[in-house]
């Protein structure tokens, strides 16, 4: 049951597998060996890949010539704090009052008026949040809000988290939530009665994401 | 339309370059929230101390697998928590020779703020005896770093110490345990469990920091016969261990032993319920596209021959973006029938919602019903009706997953492919793949693993939906597994003993080459015939017809094949023996991820009777198994062992990736390989294509539809 490998013989393994792995018209039957040398690198090195821009570099980035090759559609910039990795978000679709707005490698984040309900692609997502009663608040200021969060487990199963919100402010508004043992603020930069930027909880794992204008 | 397309992929290209404005894609993640159990396992690879056990239960589902060393012996062991309760055990393991041996433990009271938990145990059950002892163990958590167990143990349990069994007074008979009547081993000895002498142990475990915990017991096994032979001292009954947590799913340990010994052990923990990022981190769907009110009159576009072209080129390049594939589109004023393949999404639902919104993006406002049918080999599996508007209302809804379920129509899609239009690049068509692979072979006293390896060339023409003609051919590079010299000592028909020949004079091979009709007979029911070189060792024909409603939890199979034993060299030609081989399935799902298979039949040899098997499985694609088959060859006859069983295991590789792949890694672990109860391998058999896109799995993992 036991299978003894040295160092040097998993390496000229995986560098065989490497000379192989674009072999054959039909190349998504090796997707084990293509990410085991995708993820090679990594393996080696120990550390993630180039250190990503900030958010400020990527709004410097963003030249009339690159927003119209974006095909001028609305951009937000987007950081995600527990690594501090910045993103521009490219609007994709409207459903109602539901912003979905993705990054160029393809994971989405949905806003509803402005309010975090739902992410894809990041792992351990936000799948879905009951915020009705947040977005009245946030204009009444009503404490003991309750919002809902969905998530899957490990095993697909919908899980979900209830939270119970507390409000201050009126231009920036914070907006702190308790659930077992949980403490999470949110925050809102108000201006005109919408949410121009914030600071949301995606999850646990996830923690906050912060949106800001592009510009 | 067109130039919606258009400006999509134009965007798309667009975005290539755009690295420099970021991405979140490559964040590497954490390895899987693991499990902070308060037990640690034992030198037998179980929850316990150092030898002795404990009544704790790993977390549920978890899969440790422990090598532990010590005095010239070594146990391999892996063990399944089953249930919350209930855990099983397989260990190999050397001292002076190789052994195998069960475990089972069961859980039968849970720790109480005054009372302990408490676990009864059977430890080397249907092996040989070596390790066969039995137990009754509490464990109470004193403080939270601080447990403490006791236990009454019996056969090796109770060999240090003992005394005369008090349950003789519920019968004399326990007072002596018979000694071992089976020469074979593999018998289940229940006549001789919890007789003859017991004896107390027990112990006490600290977890002293996060990582380390330190661990001291009093040990009832004498280890008679190890002392006997020399090779060690048992100086004491005393042993102390320290337990090291290297990474949250890898532990050390270290123990001072019997007064005399050093050993060490190491544990590999993985828990089918903790993939490496829950849901993935495979790229976002599509979002669902809203109609603008009133454009679903406009019934305008079919009027346009070109535009129901434009629209499958269009469906068929988003769903190949997503991995997936075209396989015939059917379109009316206002229903889309959509044939797909999905060789990505093991949570089959994440295809369909991705499907469905893929469907939004392209189609006319017009199309309100969107039917989804998930082909495999060319056969229809299931159709899911979804209303558009359903989709658009939901995708943001509160408990959308359930509401998309509720409202979703699964039925049976048996003549869904009527008058549809194929995808025309699809047949006939060719594919081939050269890559590496590795086959193992394991248990052989003189060189436990063995290992071949090398190039397989694998070929496969879709001539024409659900006729296939498919073969590989391998090229062994380097291995062992043909070099054993322990020729097979089998009493009958030698219909599998011999498979090392096949590896020493098959360096290069036919592995298979079949052409294979899979069809749908009828509703509900669901075909194919397999013709050729079917597998390594046998060639001939293989029919089979399953019955699986949709949404039935109940499945019945039949399968009939008439085959001949291939020659050692897999070339062209056949050896003597050949055999009429078949089962009656039976295939049920009794809910909470439990499985129960029973297959009835003629086995390769000719012996007549049943295999059942009980697989733990879960959504997210693992399932972990084990089987047992009696026919009527006797016990003495099939030799080793008594009867065939193992393991099996289906290892989504998405779990240890976080993202999806569709691969599986499956795999039987079967102790012993010899001729009785063997069954022939044949590819593309149907039940597990077909129910994974039926009810009750496509409702367990409803979860990704919108995912």
């Amino acid at each position: 049951m036991i299978v003894k490998r040295s160092p040097a013989k998993l390496f000229a393994a995986l560098g065989f597998s490497l000379l192989l792995t674009a072999c054959g018209s039909d190349t998504a039957q090796n997707p084990v060996i293509g990410s085991l040398v995708q993820s090679l690198p990594t393996l080696l090195s120990g550390k993630a890949a180039a250190e990503a821009p900030s958010a400020d570099q990527i709004r410097s980035r963003l030249t009339p010539e690159v927003r119209a090759q974006l095909g001028n559609v609305a951009l937000k910039i987007a950081v995600l704090e527990k690594d501090n990795r910045a993103s521009v978000l490219i609007e994709r679709q409207r459903n109602r009052d539901v912003v979905t707005y993705f990054t160029p490698d393809g994971i989405s984040m949905s806003y509803k008026s402005g309010v975090l309900v739902g992410t894809r692609g990041l792992g351990f997502d936000l799948m879905g949040a009951d915020v009705g009663d947040v977005l009245q608040s946030l204009r009444s200021g009503r404490d003991g809000t309750v919002r809902v969060h969905r998530y899957l487990d490990g095993e697909d199963q919908i899980v979900l988290r209830s939270l119970v919100c507390d409000y201050t402010g009126s231009g920036r508004i914070t907006e702190t939530c308790y659930s077992d043992g949980l403490e999470i603020k949110n925050t809102y930069q108000m201006s005109g009665g919408r949410i121009t930027a914030s600071r949301q909880w995606i999850g646990p794992e996830q923690g906050y994401i912060r949106l800001e204008p592009a510009s | 339309m067109r130039k919606a397309q258009k400006n999509r992929s134009k965007r798309r290209r667009a975005l290539r370059p755009l690295a420099a404005i970021g991405g979140f894609g490559l964040m590497m993640l954490p390895a899987g929230a693991q499990p902070q159990g308060g037990s640690t396992y034992s030198t037998y690879g179980t929850p316990g101390l150092i030898d002795m056990p404990t009544a704790q239960s790993a977390e549920d589902a978890e899969l440790g697998l422990s090598v532990s060393h010590f005095a010239g012996g070594t146990r391999n062991t892996l063990t399944f928590q089953l249930t919350p309760r209930l855990s099983g055990s397989f260990r190999y393991s050397k001292i002076e020779s190789y052994d195998r041996s069960f475990d089972l433990r069961y859980r039968f009271l849970d720790e109480t703020p005054y009372g302990p938990a408490m676990a009864v145990g059977l430890q080397d059950f249907v092996g040989t005896g070596i390790y066969s002892g039995e137990y009754v163990v509490a464990t109470k958590t004193l403080t939270p770093r601080l447990t403490i167990t006791g236990g009454l143990g019996w056969g090796r349990l109770g060999s240090h110490n003992g005394f005369t069994n008090p349950l003789g007074v519920l019968n004399d008979r326990f007072e002596t345990r018979p000694t071992s009547s089976a020469s074979t081993g593999g018998q289940i000895e229940s006549a001789k469990w919890f007789r003859g002498d017991a004896a107390f142990f027990g112990g006490v475990s600290y977890q002293a920091t996060d990582k380390l915990a330190l661990k001291a017991e009093y040990s009832s096994d004498a280890y008679a016969r190890e002392t006997r032979v020399g090779l060690f001292e048992r100086k004491s009954s005393v042993n102390f261990g320290l337990d090291y947590r290297l990474r949250d799913n890898m532990h050390m340990q270290a123990y001072y032993l019997y007064g005399s010994e050093v050993g060490v052990s190491f544990n590999l923990l993985t828990n089918p319920r903790k993939p490496a990022a829950n849901g993935g981190t495979g790229a976002a769907p599509l979002p669902v596209k809203r109609r603008q009110a009133g454009q679903s009159a406009d019934l305008g576009w079919t009027q346009n021959p070109e535009t129901a072209q434009s629209l499958r080129d269009q469906t068929a390049a988003l769903l190949s973006n997503d991995g997936m594939t075209l396989e015939a589109l059917r379109l009316s004023g206002s229903t889309a029938t959509i044939h797909i393949r999905n060789a990505r999404y093991l949570a089959r639902p994440e295809a369909i919602g991705r499907t469905a919104r893929i469907l939004s993006q392209v189609l006319p406002a017009s199309v309100e019903t969107f039917t989804i049918v998930p082909v495999e080999n060319g056969i229809p599996l299931s159709a899911t009706t979804l209303k558009r508007s359903d989709l658009e209302e939901l995708e943001y809804a509160p408990d959308a997953t359930w509401r998309s379920y509720a409202r979703a129509e699964i039925s049976d899609a048996a003549d869904s492919l009527e008058g549809t239009t194929y995808n025309g690049v699809l047949y006939p068509k060719f594919t081939w793949s050269l890559g590496p692979y590795l086959s193992t072979s394991y248990f052989d006293p003189q060189e436990p693993v063995r290992v071949d390896a090398g190039l397989s060339l694998e070929g496969r023409y879709d001539i024409a939906p659900g006729w296939v003609l498919s073969g590989a051919i391998k090229q062994q590079v380097a291995g062992n597994v043909g070099s054993t010299t322990r020729a097979s000592d089998s009493k009958i028909q030698k219909v599998r003993s011999e498979g090392f020949l096949y590896a020493r004079e098959g360096e290069t091979a036919l592995n298979d080459l079949t052409l294979a009709h899979y069809f749908r007979p009828g509703q509900d029911l669901y075909g194919r015939v397999t013709a050729g070189y079917l597998e390594r060792e046998y060639g001939g024909i293989s029919g089979e017809i399953l019955w699986k409603p949709v949404g039935s939890r109940l499945a019945l199979g039949a399968e009939l094949n008439v085959v001949k034993q291939r020659d050692f060299d897999q070339g062209f030609g056949f050896r003597d023996y050949s055999v009429t081989t078949g089962h009656m399935s039976a295939y049920y799902d009794f809910g909470n991820g439990y499985e129960g298979q029973v297959d009835a039949g003629r086995y390769l040899a000719g012996d007549y009777g049943a295999t059942f098997t009980l697989d733990r499985t879960f959504a997210n694609g693992w399932s972990v198994g084990a089987y047992a088959t009696f026919t009527d060859v006797s016990f003495d006859d099939f030799g080793e062992g008594s009867f065939d069983k193992g393991l099996r295991f289906v290892v989504p590789l998405d779990h240890f990736l976080g993202k999806p792949t569709g691969q599986t890694y499956k795999t039987v672990i079967q102790p012993l390989t010899r001729d009785g109860g063997a069954r022939l391998n044949v590819n593309g058999r149907l039940y597990d294509s077909v129910r994974s896109y039926h009810d009750p799995k496509l409702k367990d993992s409803w979860g990704r539809f919108w995912r």
